[in-house]
């Protein structure tokens, strides 16, 4: 922390000394006043993609915290690289959004806070109490506090349901050829065929083994193609089915004497790899997996180009609704894009564990209290009931009436369009809740959700939480203490260490030449893995 | 009872014999009177729609464009913008190595498909005396690839005033264009977005303004003095403030540009709520302090008028262009411009078939904004003429250039944020209407009558524009529902359905 605070201050003494010197402009986060004297907040938020806060909602908020709202957006895929750039430039919004996690946040957020980048939230939050109450149910937030202050506001998947602590990173599969395959002649006539296809898509891993065996054998008699994919993981994913033998989803595992070591070279994991490689040698995964990406989307293509039985993706409610968008076209859709529940050879599902909020929202150091506060304002009122109203429904009177109780809305407020959906239409209170909450605890009740996707996800979610009740849900997670702990080399390798791994693990998976058992143990000795493991064995005592 | 009461009976609209008109409240909401003391515009300068060149006219068949002409002729307009981009002409750029740009060259080739096609639209206008802002959508260059170094200068770059007014030149002197009486000086000049996605990042009121003065010299030293140029052409009421407050303030630009133009993109519930012509008002009356003139030398226009709800950012297109209550707000949107003292409106727009969005993987969809779509590439239902259509082409037929508008004197939302009318008495007094929308879930009973002196037919037509009742003739355009044998000089009494704009007039549209 020290070190990194002596050259951080360096940076920025350097940075403002430029700017000194080239008469800069004023200060980021000065308090600046629109023409009708309310207080300008430029807003900066990956979701605010596609709003201008031209919309009559933002408006309300205006004129009800007497401020004018400019937001503007980061693009998704330069998400990190615009964050930091403002930083460095010293051009910062008076709110930044980043895509924060353990493994980046001594290299980001520590540092942020050292460098007098980021702002503390006030102490005593209670004139703000939904967002009180919110934060108080974050995961590990302890851990993003420095001398007691947190310099930022996790963004909750779900103010509800916060309990959730597993991701959506699942299979999609296609039910409706399991059952057509069951009903080949072949196989009707076959007094020994035992059907493929399970009544509620729970599959054992034997059941999936088989599953992934017949599609291989029919795919190309179904669909009349010339090409089949059994299995198609999303790049980033590859190989998924090591989740069911991995004991944590990243870098760094214990051994059974606590003791940190490479979780890419631990036995649970390479039992899982040699069964990649072993479905990719018999052509279970394609033999391009190792060519996806995420720009050429082969992934993508191959499933809803009907040649691909099982896909592996984040199945967030957003990618699960594109997924059923692109498979319109099919007959029977939920068959087509049935989420299946897989259970690893010890019996369990498998999912990866996550935090239950993703990126968070920070403050520009510069920014005034009184700034600060209306912010914190605006945020408290879209997680109250009225505030999440107008950010769902809209203005009340207009878009909606209040009739026994229950929301009703109103035709002109919630035309539909040719197509008889809702028409999009800009809503900077619900933009602006993303500040706050990811807003799932909405959904339900959001009037452009598409329910169908919805209930089939949400019965899903629920199944997954009763199967951990149950002792029949592994959660891989990362030890905390490890996961949150902050290093020198660890802050700034981890990433880069995490990405040269998954390289490996695909070459060595898809058996890529010359690239056999020695040469992937090999691409992990070297100085960066030994010096971040000795680093936090040094700080775990071992 | 009086001789001007008269029984009206039609199938749609509920008729009854009035016997009291009028009460003792202070303001009688239930009769319309249009009076000279409530004329809002003496002189209106009609109606029209963006119709600019179409980005890949190999996508017409000459049967579409021939379609096309024919909507034209019904929709009649009076104004429109087109616009275009000099990248297409432009050739042999040499910038000689040096940062000097004065000692720049290049070359127009203007014998390109892209150039005949808005040479066709210009002849079109210059035929049917229809006046057009004609404009640039941007400066030259790449988005990304700014090769042409003008990003940063926008439109005080000293070759932008070069490269518009040879265009011009060339319309004007070599094709015989004489219908070109605005210049837009960039489209939504306060519209910045960031830079790679947008060329405009850099753009400001002072750096528009230079480009403004410029474009004025060069114009006025070539002999175009009669070319104005669009004050403004921003986008938003914020946006739009601020270059209505600077040129309003400022005694050289006042000059140099000839209105106050922007563009409006309306949420629903401002319209629904008669809140567009309150801030239309506000907006008029703060800039009329600074600039006396505003109304009479240099007039507000809408160039661009559309609907803000609806819109897919992704395929920059409208959900509900093709569902009737787009028509009837934008009848609701012009009659509350009007009102405000909006001179001319142009919707946005025409045809499907000119604008495209462009695609990474190389493709192209056409934006749907249009009254109708020109591609045989779309659907039918696309090409079918959409409501707005027919809402539109009766507001352009009555509202003509050289027209007299009329407030009712009780259109303020605080009376009754649902219903609201204007009067009309065509150039030269030779015809006379009325235009009324009722934006409630309940019908409702008026009254109306035109209280100035016009040419009276004898005659009112009567159209209904409602998803029940509009009457499209086997031609296919918009018809009466009604001929009445009276005169809108006389009080008559409708009963206008819920959700439906009511056109009266005394010539048939």
């Amino acid at each position: 922390m020290k070190n990194a605070k002596i050259i951080y201050g360096a940076c920025i003494t350097a940075l403002l000394s430029i700017g000194a010197l080239a008469g800069c402009k004023s200060k980021s986060g000065a308090d600046k006043y629109d023409k009708n004297g309310r207080l300008i907040l430029e807003l900066k938020n990956v979701y605010f993609n596609n709003w201008e806060g031209a919309d009559t909602y933002t408006e309300t908020l205006n004129e009800m915290f007497q401020v004018a709202i400019r937001p503007t957006n980061y693009v998704y895929g330069n998400w990190d690289e615009m964050v930091n750039v403002a930083i460095n430039g010293d051009n910062l919004t008076d709110v930044i959004h980043f895509n924060l996690k353990a493994y980046n946040f001594g290299s980001t957020y520590e540092k942020w806070v050292d460098g007098q980048i980021i702002k503390a939230l006030p102490d005593d939050l209670s004139k703000w109490p939904h967002l009180q109450e919110m934060l108080s149910h974050v995961s590990n937030i302890d851990r993003l506090k420095y001398d007691g202050k947190l310099y930022c506001i996790p963004v909750m998947s779900d103010i509800v349901n916060y309990e959730k602590d597993f991701s959506n990173f699942t299979y999609v599969y296609r039910r409706d050829w399991a059952k057509q395959i069951d009903e080949m002649p072949v196989n009707v006539n076959n007094p020994n065929y035992i059907p493929i296809y399970k009544e509620g898509d729970v599959y054992t891993w034997e059941e999936f083994n088989r599953l992934l065996a017949a599609f291989k054998t029919h795919i190309k008699d179904i669909t009349g193609t010339n090409q089949s994919i059994p299995l198609v993981d999303q790049p980033w994913a590859f190989p998924s089915v090591t989740n069911f033998y991995k004991e944590v989803p990243h870098c760094f595992v214990k051994d059974s004497n606590g003791k940190a070591i490479n979780a890419f070279t631990s036995d649970e994991y390479m039992a899982g790899l040699e069964v990649a490689k072993n479905l990719a040698s018999e052509t279970i995964y394609s033999p391009d997996q190792g060519s996806f990406t995420e720009e050429n989307d082969k992934a993508y293509q191959a499933y809803k180009g009907g040649f691909a039985g099982v896909l592996y993706d984040n199945f967030s409610l957003a990618n699960y609704i594109q997924l059923r968008e692109y498979m319109r076209k099919e007959p029977k859709l939920d068959d087509a894009t049935a989420l299946m529940k897989v259970k690893g050879p010890d019996g369990k599902f498998a999912l990866e564990g996550t935090e239950n909020w993703f990126s968070a929202t920070m403050f520009n150091y510069d920014i005034s209290e009184k700034k600060m506060n209306k912010i914190l304002d605006i945020m408290d009122y879209l997680l109250s009931e009225e505030g999440t109203r107008l950010a769902i429904y809209g203005k009340e009177g207009y878009d909606y009436n209040i009739v026994n109780g229950e929301v009703e809305l109103t035709e002109k407020g919630w035309e539909k369009g040719a197509d008889g959906k809702y028409a999009p239409k800009d809503n900077g209170a619900k933009y602006l809740r993303y500040m706050a909450t990811l807003g799932n605890d909405t959904k339900s009740f959001d009037p452009y959700t598409d329910m169908d996707a919805y209930n089939i996800l949400n019965a899903w979610t629920e199944e997954m939480k009763q199967a951990k009740k149950d002792g029949l849900l592994r959660v891989v997670k990362e030890p905390a203490d490890i996961d949150w702990m902050s290093t020198p080399t660890k802050n700034d390798k981890t990433e880069g260490l995490l990405a040269d791994a998954n390289v490996s693990a695909s070459k060595y998976a898809m058996s890529y030449k010359g690239f056999d058992k020695n040469a992937y143990l090999d691409s992990f000795k070297n100085a960066s893995w030994e010096r971040v493991l000795k680093e936090i064995n040094e700080k775990l005592g071992k | 009872m009086s001789k001007a009461k008269r029984l009206i009976t039609l199938s749609l609209l509920t008729a009854c014999v009035c016997t009291i008109v009028g009460c003792n409240q202070k303001v009688d909401l239930d009769n319309m009177v249009y009076k000279k003391k409530n004329i809002v515009i003496q002189n209106f300068e009609g109606l029209g729609v963006e119709w600019g060149t179409y980005e890949d006219p190999d996508k017409l068949s000459s049967g579409s464009w021939e379609r096309s002409l024919k909507i034209m002729n019904r929709l009649n307009p009076q104004v429109t913008r087109c616009m275009l981009n000099y990248d297409w002409f432009i050739t042999n750029f040499d910038d000689k190595g040096d940062n000097d740009k004065t000692n720049d060259t290049w070359e127009y080739n203007f014998s390109n498909k892209l150039m005949n096609n808005t040479i066709d639209v210009l002849r079109y206008c210059n035929d049917h005396d229809i006046d057009v802002a004609f404009g640039c959508w941007n400066v030259p260059g790449n988005v990304r690839a700014d090769e042409y170094d003008m990003f940063e200068e926008v439109t005080s770059d000293i070759r932008w005033a070069k490269m518009t007014v040879d265009v011009i030149e060339y319309l004007v002197k070599f094709q015989g264009i004489r219908c070109i009486k605005y210049f837009v000086n960039s489209n939504e000049p306060n519209y910045t977005g960031q830079m790679y996605s947008s060329k405009n990042y850099n753009n400001t009121f002072e750096i528009w303004s230079k480009g403004v003065a410029n474009v004025r010299k060069e114009l006025d030293d070539r002999g175009f003095n009669d070319i104005k140029i669009v004050g403004g052409d921003t986008t938003g009421f914020e946006g739009t403030d601020e270059y209505f407050t600077g040129i309003s303030k400022s005694k050289t630009l006042r000059k140099q540009v000839g209105d106050y133009g922007f563009h409006v993109y309306c949420p629903n519930m401002i319209i629904d709520t008669g809140d567009l012509a309150v801030r239309i008002k506000q907006m008029y009356k703060k800039t009329k302090k600074n600039d006396k003139d505003l109304g009479k030398v240099r007039m507000p226009h809408v160039w661009e008028a559309g609907l803000y709800d609806g819109k897919d950012a992704a395929t920059d297109s409208n959900a509900y262009i093709a569902n009737y209550s787009y028509g009837l707000r934008m009848a609701d949107y012009t009659l509350q411009c009007a009102i405000s003292g909006v001179s001319s409106i142009v919707y946005w727009d025409f045809d499907d078939g000119m604008h495209f969005i462009y695609k990474e993987d190389g493709t192209m969809t056409s934006k749907g904004w249009g009254m109708f779509s020109s591609l045989g590439t779309d659907s039918a239902a696309k090409q079918r003429l959409r409501p707005w259509y027919h809402s539109s082409v009766l507001l352009t037929n009555l509202m003509r250039r050289g027209s007299q508008i009329f407030d009712s004197g009780v259109n303020d939302p605080k009376y009754d944020k649902n219903f609201r009318s204007l009067g009309v008495i065509g150039p030269n007094k030779e015809y006379a209407g009325v235009v009324a929308v009722n934006r409630d879930a309940k019908a409702i009973t008026k009254t109306f009558r035109i209280g100035e002196d016009f040419k009276d037919s004898g005659k009112i037509y009567v159209y209904i524009y409602n998803e029940n009742e509009l009457k499209i003739g086997e031609d296919g355009f918009v018809r009466e529902n009604k001929v009445l044998e009276m005169s809108l000089k006389d009080q008559i009494e409708l009963t206008i359905p819920n959700d439906t704009l009511v056109v009266l007039s005394s010539k048939e549209l």
